[in-house]
């Protein structure tokens, strides 16, 4: 007993200190900015050449934000690009995991391009599209004036009422990859019997489908969404190089970064930083139960 | 009805005028979505070998290119030199990270998987639910800390930042990996006078090949593309590839047929390398992300 007890604790010990790295690097990347933003959001910062000088003021910065009357228009935006980025996103990436997962000839062909818009980095897929939407040159004027559909060049990024829809339909194809890989590795799962089966009860494609197809994939739908929805979140790079925020394309998490590194209020940037993280890891606690 | 679905499910199976138009459209929209993915890629690419003057004409509908150029190329590469320099520097800390990241994480992963110990559960459950984190909320705190201990711009500071930020990720992925190998292998190792230490490069890692793979490739592109802490932490001493592409946009006079050579040279990489092992890429990420 007192040996195997011996043991025990020397695994335990052997466990620790195969952790202790991991352990470290979150503590210093993740713990210690989200106890530090709460005390930050709670004073005034100066950062001068000398260093950062910091004054209290209590929870100022958190009523300031409150108070900003910019607040219910950004935060309705970032609703509406949540929404629609998320459906969109999820609809195009069933439909993409549907056609890979099927045994057309050069299908491995598609499934690698697939890979392309999550290996190339956000920002320069962001030019991409900045490009593709020029008022100018921009292609995409092009087709659509060559097809009679706009009378004559648009200047989508630069005006409120398509900025937004611009970014939104950029961001859509720089996310398609991952959920897609998540249905369609739910979908391989699916077995071809139970499909068989019912298409032989005299249920259509989509029925079969509906009814079972979907009920099947459902735990990975639910997380593709999550995962959609925490991704739109984020959006950053392709605001900043696409709109920089102006033209009405303003979102809770971008104006962090303009709070911070633009108008120079660190505390309120850090606490509008701090509900970004809180409302997010809210959703990540659904990661847990969906690996547990 | 039965017998009204039979028919219906028989005829399929034969090559009748049914099963080609299934075929066909099936290959229209197979066609439709390769174009979709590909094609503000290839456009990009185009770009940056047609000259700056009838990329203009083109995008105003005045007539095809009639030449091809490698002058962007030329000039990216042996004439601003800041471009290399800035993939370099990329190429550097993206290694470093990647290598701290992998080992860090791998061994942590390993404990996970293979030790139950007072407080696993919490760790692990930290480690899945922090890996949405929104890098921005975070990266304030730490950019003031980087300020004061003077690790801002600075090649350590990066992969101090990146190397943590990945390694809780590592760890989670390799569990997967970690558990496929059979336990008894790890004892007949130590039974032959291998220490518990020592089972870990002979016997753990190469089994679990396939994950460090991956896990290494997914760090390297993550950090390689991402711009919001390259933004934030660098400030001109060090160059992310990203921030470099950025800075050509906010210039006064914007060359589009350069802007697009540059962003072809910050994509490569990580296209070649997607391309490379894709097939490899994929089934270590759907094992990770899909394993629940």
């Amino acid at each position: 007993m007192t040996n195997y007890r011996r043991s025990l604790t020397r695994r335990h010990i052997f466990s620790y200190v195969l952790l202790l790295p991991t352990f470290v690097l979150m503590c210093a990347v993740f713990l210690y900015p989200i106890v530090a933003s709460v005390l930050l959001s709670m004073q005034d910062i100066q950062v001068t050449s000398e260093g950062v000088q910091y004054l209290w003021v209590g929870t100022k910065n958190w009523q300031s934000i409150f108070a900003d009357k910019s607040m219910p228009q950004v935060a309705y935006r970032t609703v509406y690009f949540v929404v629609t980025q998320t459906l969109a996103v999820l609809l195009l990436s069933l439909f993409f995991a549907l056609l890979l997962n099927t045994k057309l000839k050069g299908i491995g062909f598609l499934r690698s391009l697939l890979l392309f818009p999550w290996a190339i980095p956000s920002l320069v897929a962001g030019l991409m599209w900045l490009w593709l939407f020029n008022s100018q040159y921009g292609l995409f004027n092009l087709i659509l004036f060559k097809l009679g559909i706009i009378a004559g060049y648009q200047h989508w990024l630069g005006n409120s009422s398509t900025a937004m829809n611009s970014v939104i339909i950029a961001q859509i194809w720089k996310n398609i990859p991952l959920p897609t890989l998540i249905i369609l590795a739910a979908l391989t799962t699916v077995p071809q019997d139970l499909i068989d089966e019912a298409s032989v009860d005299g249920a259509n494609v989509w029925q079969r489908f509906v009814h079972v197809t979907i009920p099947l994939i459902r735990t990975s739908l639910l997380f593709a969404i999550v995962t959609i929805v925490i991704m739109s979140l984020k959006v950053f790079d392709m605001l900043y190089i696409m709109t920089k925020g102006y033209q009405q394309t303003m979102v809770i998490y971008f104006l962090v970064y303009t709070w911070a590194f633009e108008y120079v209020r660190f505390g309120a940037a850090s606490a509008l930083g701090w509900l970004t993280w809180m409302s997010i890891f809210a959703m990540s606690l659904f990661y847990i139960r969906y690996f547990k | 009805m039965n017998s009204s679905a039979s028919p219906k499910t028989t005829s399929r199976k034969v090559g009748t005028p049914g099963r080609a138009l299934w075929n066909i459209s099936g290959y229209v929209v197979y066609f439709l979505a390769a174009v979709f993915i590909a094609f503000p890629v290839l456009w990009m690419f185009l770009g940056s070998i047609i000259p700056e003057d009838s990329l203009l004409l083109l995008g105003l509908g005045r007539g095809l290119p009639s030449t091809i150029t490698l002058k962007n190329y030329y000039r990216a590469l042996f004439v601003d030199t800041y471009v290399v320099r800035s993939i370099a520097d990329t190429l550097f800390y993206s290694m470093g990270s990647t290598v701290i990241a992998v080992v860090c994480g791998s061994i942590g992963g390993y404990s996970f998987a293979r030790f139950r110990f007072p407080g696993r559960r919490t760790l692990l459950l930290a480690a899945i639910a922090l890996q949405t984190s929104p890098g921005l909320s975070l990266a304030l705190p730490l950019y003031l800390l980087m300020r004061q201990i003077g690790w801002y711009d600075t090649f350590h500071g990066l992969i101090y930042i990146y190397s943590g930020w990945y390694t809780p990720f590592v760890a989670w992925l390799m569990i997967g990996f970690f558990e496929g190998i059979p336990q008894d292998l790890i004892d007949s190792a130590q039974v032959d006078g291998c220490s518990r230490w020592g089972t870990i490069p002979r016997i753990v890692l190469p089994l679990a090949a396939a994950g460090v793979f991956a896990s290494a490739v997914w760090v390297f592109l993550s950090v390689w593309g991402d711009f919001i802490f390259g933004i934030i932490f660098t400030g001109g001493r060090i160059n992310p590839i990203t921030v470099t592409v950025a800075r050509l946009v906010t210039r006064a006079k914007v060359e589009y047929s350069y802007m697009a050579a540059q962003s072809v040279l910050a994509m490569l990489l990580p296209l070649i390398i997607v391309g490379l092992f894709q097939k490899r890429l994929v089934k270590g990420l759907v094992a990770g992300a899909v394993k629940g």
